[in-house]
Formats: structure tokens, sequence, C-alpha cells
């Protein structure tokens, strides 16, 4: 069964298919940037018995967060921020097209997050944690245009239950092959995805101020401590420009795997609460109730349908998502602790190069000081191994006065040696130019 | 006058532009020893932790000095890291059944920086006692136990057959 109908300018209720539990409810906006939804008993009336009809249907698009590795830093650790997308908060790639990010400093301070590199799973950025406090990652991922297709039920051998096809960017649709397609078939939405993600760290592990709004146009507000995610309800309020959308008209799902979801609807001021009762790593998603709302946009009645198809065309407009991660925190409820094990061997030699400069045949070279540090928790014995193919180096290298074969010293943990390099160039060299060669310094715990 | 405090002036400049830039060549490894018990036949693993202490990427190697030991793996023979980045190591000790005894050998890490000119790197050896032992044989797979088995077996069939035909 098809049902159309029109509420009001804005508010539009269309292609309702009962047999499939999906009710789409579309929102038309007004011309210019910003969208809203307004305030609508049959709305709200209409999107909870679609809440309710359409759970089996909605459809697990594709969604943008952001992977960090700690909420909790050290203050000057370098934190590494990733952008990936996939389904049921498994990342299956870097999310394609338009993506950003921002940072939100300690001191409320927005700066650009560059893009360092990307690879197969995520877009990379980061940024040197220098304050003290709460940082908020905000991420924007703006990706191609979809088709949402209404092909009927068992068009789609790879999810029999499925009615809709989805297709990504331009479609040659004479190509396509319809043979499994309903004769009614017929584009339902061809929207654009904006995806905004959201992300905490703090150097304090401090996340009272995670509660302020970052200004994100839909926005997941966590109003619980996030260092009680876990332990029981968790109050959230998601904001479309600053401002809550009526009850009903938001869902918010809390995500720790495929199997592992809890989902409720957003009130007239915004909020839900999730039982979040399993301590682990959390993604927490928002999007419009029942995959049924469009924020924005128009019918177009020369959308691309099957013969028997007589609705009012597709509705191409934009679709809005968020995501909040929300990483377990090393012990929350408690004091968190950390501690760092030292290597047992670890040194390092300075400088990285030496140049013993232009010498003649008999000549002995300036001593170079080179120092070893030894940052381990173990005493050293430091050896030296030289090799060439020319004997230049081999022949005349002298550490400390020592042949560099003979040479040995003892570097206790946490102190330094400088040592004094010297090439005694031999009478009978029989080379000329630059001499290549390796130095290697050696250490073994004593 | 002038000319020489300008020669200051750029002197220190120069050297602080040049400080932030200067890094060592480091290298951090644990354990510092390595003990290993292992029957032959068997295989053992132990975990090196390889860490970069410096500010700039590096290259590492890791390898057996004694060549003639081929029955010691390395799972990552070479890599790089990224600056205070560690990486665990996998050493598998698989000795045939023709090891035994006792095996002294160091498990070299070495991280070699390579320009033209006078190379210069800084390594790691972590000394490694093996001890190789006979493998212990279950007493299930245990030839003489097999033997045994069966002619007790046998022995009870006969006497079995024995009392029927009475």
């Amino acid at each position: 069964m098809t049902l159309y109908v029109a509420i009001s300018r804005n508010y539009i209720l269309h292609d309702t298919k009962v047999n499939l539990s999906i009710t789409e409810v579309c929102l038309n906006q007004e011309q210019g940037g910003k969208q809203q939804m307004k305030s609508s008993t049959l709305f709200v009336a209409f999107a909870t018995i679609c809440v309710a009809l359409g759970a089996t249907g909605i459809v697990s698009a594709h969604q943008t967060w952001i992977d960090i590795d700690a909420m909790c830093v050290d203050i000057g650790d370098t934190v590494d921020v990733r952008l990936t997308e996939g389904h049921n908060f498994a990342g299956e790639g870097a999310p394609p097209f338009d993506v950003s990010a921002e940072l939100v400093d300690p001191a409320g301070v927005k700066t650009p997050l560059n893009k360092t590199r990307e690879d197969d799973l995520h877009w990379h950025s980061g940024f040197d944690s220098d304050q003290i406090g709460l940082y908020t990652i905000l991420g924007r991922h703006v990706d191609e245009f979809w088709w949402k297709v209404y092909t009927g039920l068992g068009s789609r051998p790879d999810r029999p239950n499925s009615t809709y096809t989805y297709f990504p960017g331009e479609v040659n649709w004479s190509e396509i092959d319809k043979s499994n397609w309903t004769d009614d078939w017929h584009v339902v939405r061809h929207y654009k995805p904006y995806k905004y993600s959201k992300a905490f760290v703090s150097t304090n592990c401090d996340f009272s101020e995670a509660d302020r709004a970052s200004e994100q146009p839909l926005e997941i507000i966590p109003l619980d401590d996030v260092a009680t995610t876990g332990t029981g309800d968790f109050e959230f309020q998601v904001l479309w420009n600053g401002e809550p959308l009526p009850n009903g008209t938001i869902a918010i799902t809390g995500t720790r795997d495929v199997e592992t979801k809890v989902s409720a609807i957003c009130d007239d001021e915004g909020k839900a609460t999730l039982p979040l009762n399993i301590s682990c790593d959390w993604l927490i998603t928002a999007n419009a109730a029942s995959d049924s709302a469009y924020w924005d946009g128009e019918y177009n009645d020369t959308s691309p349908h099957g013969e028997n198809y007589t609705g009012p065309g597709g509705f191409v407009g934009n679709d809005h998502r968020a995501a909040l991660t929300l990483l377990q925190l090393r012990g929350s409820n408690t004091v968190a602790m950390r501690a760092e094990i030292q290597s047992e061997i670890q040194f390092s030699v300075t400088p990285t190069y030496l140049d013993f400069g232009e010498l003649g045949l008999g000549d002995i070279s300036d001593p170079a000081t080179i120092a070893i540090r030894n940052m381990g928790s173990k005493d050293l014995k430091s050896t030296v191994e030289v090799t060439d193919t020319n004997g230049l180096y081999t022949k005349g290298l002298r550490i400390n006065a020592s042949l560099w074969g003979e040479f040995e010293t003892a570097v206790p943990a946490d102190e330094s040696v400088s040592l004094d390099a010297e090439l005694h160039v031999p009478e009978n060299f029989a080379g000329s130019g630059e001499m290549e060669g390796t130095i290697i310094f050696w250490a073994e715990a004593i | 006058m002038k000319s020489k405090t300008i020669g200051i002036v750029s002197l220190v400049c120069y050297l602080l532009i040049l400080t932030p830039c200067a890094y060592g060549m480091g290298i951090g490894a644990t354990p510092a020893t390595m003990e290993i018990e292992v029957g032959n036949s068997e295989s053992v693993q132990k975990t090196i932790t390889v860490s970069n202490p410096e500010d700039a990427e590096m290259e590492f190697r890791v390898y057996n000095e004694d060549e003639s030991i081929d029955w010691i793996h390395i799972s990552d023979p070479t890599f790089a890291l990224e600056p205070h980045q560690k990486k665990e190591v996998t050493v598998r000790f698989v000795p045939t059944a023709d090891e035994m005894g006792k095996f002294d050998t160091k498990i070299c890490i070495v991280s070699l920086k390579i320009e033209d000119g006078f190379n210069m790197g800084s390594g790691v050896k972590i000394p490694t006692h093996i001890t190789i032992k006979e493998a212990a044989v279950p007493v299930y797979t245990n030839p003489a136990t097999i033997i045994l088995i069966i002619s007790w077996l046998c022995i009870i069939l006969i006497c079995v057959d024995r009392l029927r035909r009475h």
C-alpha cells in the first residue's frame, strides 16, 4: 500500500510502504542554508507510528566516525585522529570525497586539523595535546549523492528481505538490470549525505565540559559524565543547528558491534537515554528516526521509475547524520592509572654524522666528540664495529686514542659518556675522494 | 664592533634554528637477555620489544648473530618505526630432532642511518642462551608402551579363546 499525505508546505509524508515497514517522512525546506524542522502534532504522531512500523526496515547506512586511541592522554602526547566509515562500528574504509576535521582546544579555540595521510581504512590527522583540559575533535564528511530506489521484495539477491537498492553517483538507468525489480520501482530519494562526527580527548581525564555544544549542524551532546559510560543509563541530547527537534524526529543509537545495539527516540528537548550497560567502546549515532525524515529538498516528478509507478517522484535533498565516539576509560570511576615501563636497553648516539674533513696521507683528523646517552634501566657495555671497503676507517679510526676494535666502555643507566673519534689516514692508503664506511655503536646490558 | 655583534647574533640564531632539529641515533630493546629451554622438535617463542626513542623515523633490522644456527626465526627482520613508536618482534626457536645441548648466540637489533660518506648506526645485542633437551615422548606414543599394550591384548585374547574351548 502506498500512501501520500501532504501535511503542510514544509512537511510532506509520502511513500508509506506498510508491507515493508518503512515510512518516509520528508521535510521540505525553504531555500537557504539553514533548515529547520518545526513542531507538528501530526508529524510527531506519524513519526512515532513510523518508528514502530519501520524498525525492521531501517537500512544500516554508511556511518562516518572518529577513531582515536584513547580519551585520556598525557600532556604533550601526539593524538592520532582518524576518520573512518563503515557499519556497526566496524571501519570499512577511508571516507571518500569531502572530509575535514577541526579541533576545539581547552581554551575554546577552534583550529582546522589538516589531513596528514590516508590509508585503506582511515583519513589521518593529529595534534599535540600541549594544554591541560578537554579537546573536542569535530569531523565533517560530505559524501557524493546517493540514490535510494524502491525495487521491491526479492530484488536484491544479496539481501532477500530488502526492498530498496542504493546507488552512488551518476547512474545510467537504461543499463541497469531491472529483471528482479517490481514494475512500480521508483526513486525514493536522491540525497547528499552530511555526516558529522565528534570525539573527546582530555589531558587530565576531566570530561565535565563535554556537555557543551560545539556548533556542529547536527550534534550529539553527552549530558552525563562520559567517564561513567558503560555503567548504566546515559542521557544524550541531539541538537539541530543548536536547537532540539520535535519529539520523535531523531533516533539515537549506541553501537558496540553488529550484535550489540541500543536505541531510543529523542523527546521534544532532543533528549534520550540509552542503557549503556556494558563497559566497552561505544559509537553513538543520531539520524532521522525510521530513516523517514527528509531534512530539506523537494520532489522531482521526472525521477526515474517503473511503468506502473504513479507517485509524486523522488525526493531530492540532503541527509544529515551525527556520530559520537566514546571510548572505555582506563579505571573509570576511579583514579586512572598509567605507567610506562622503561626499556631495559635504550641509548642514543649523537651526532648522527661524522665528517673528518679533507685529509692527506698520514694526516690525523681533528677529534670528533661523540656522546652516548643511556636512557634504559640497565647499565650498558658499549663497543664499536666499523666496516668499509677501502680500509680507511677499519685501519685508521681510533676511539679515545685506541683502535676502534679495542674500544669498550661502560655507560651507567641514566648517564652519558663522551668519546673522541679520530681518523688516522695510513701513509700507504691508495684511495682518494669521498670514502664510505659504517660505524655501529653496539650496546649490551651488564 | 658592529660586524662582530652581527656575527655573534647570527651564530646564536643559527644554533637556535638547528637545535630543535637535532636528534641522535637511538634504539631501545627489552629484554636485555634471554634464557631459552626447549625440547628438540619442539618450538618456543619469545617477544622482543624494539623502540625508537628518537624524534625521527628510523629503520631497524633484527637478526641472529650466529648464522650457523638456522632454527631461529625472526618474525619481522626489517621494519621502520615512527618517532617514539614501539614494536614487538617474535623470535621462534625451532630446533630439529638432531639438535641437543647448549647454544649461545646474540639477537642483534640495529638501526642504521644510510647517507653518503661515513654512516652511523646504533645497535643492541641481546645475549641468548639456549638449552635444548630431549623432548619428552608421550606415553601413548612411546614404542615400548605400544608393544607392551599389544602383548597384553594378545595374552588376554588367547586366555579368552582357551576359556571358550573349555
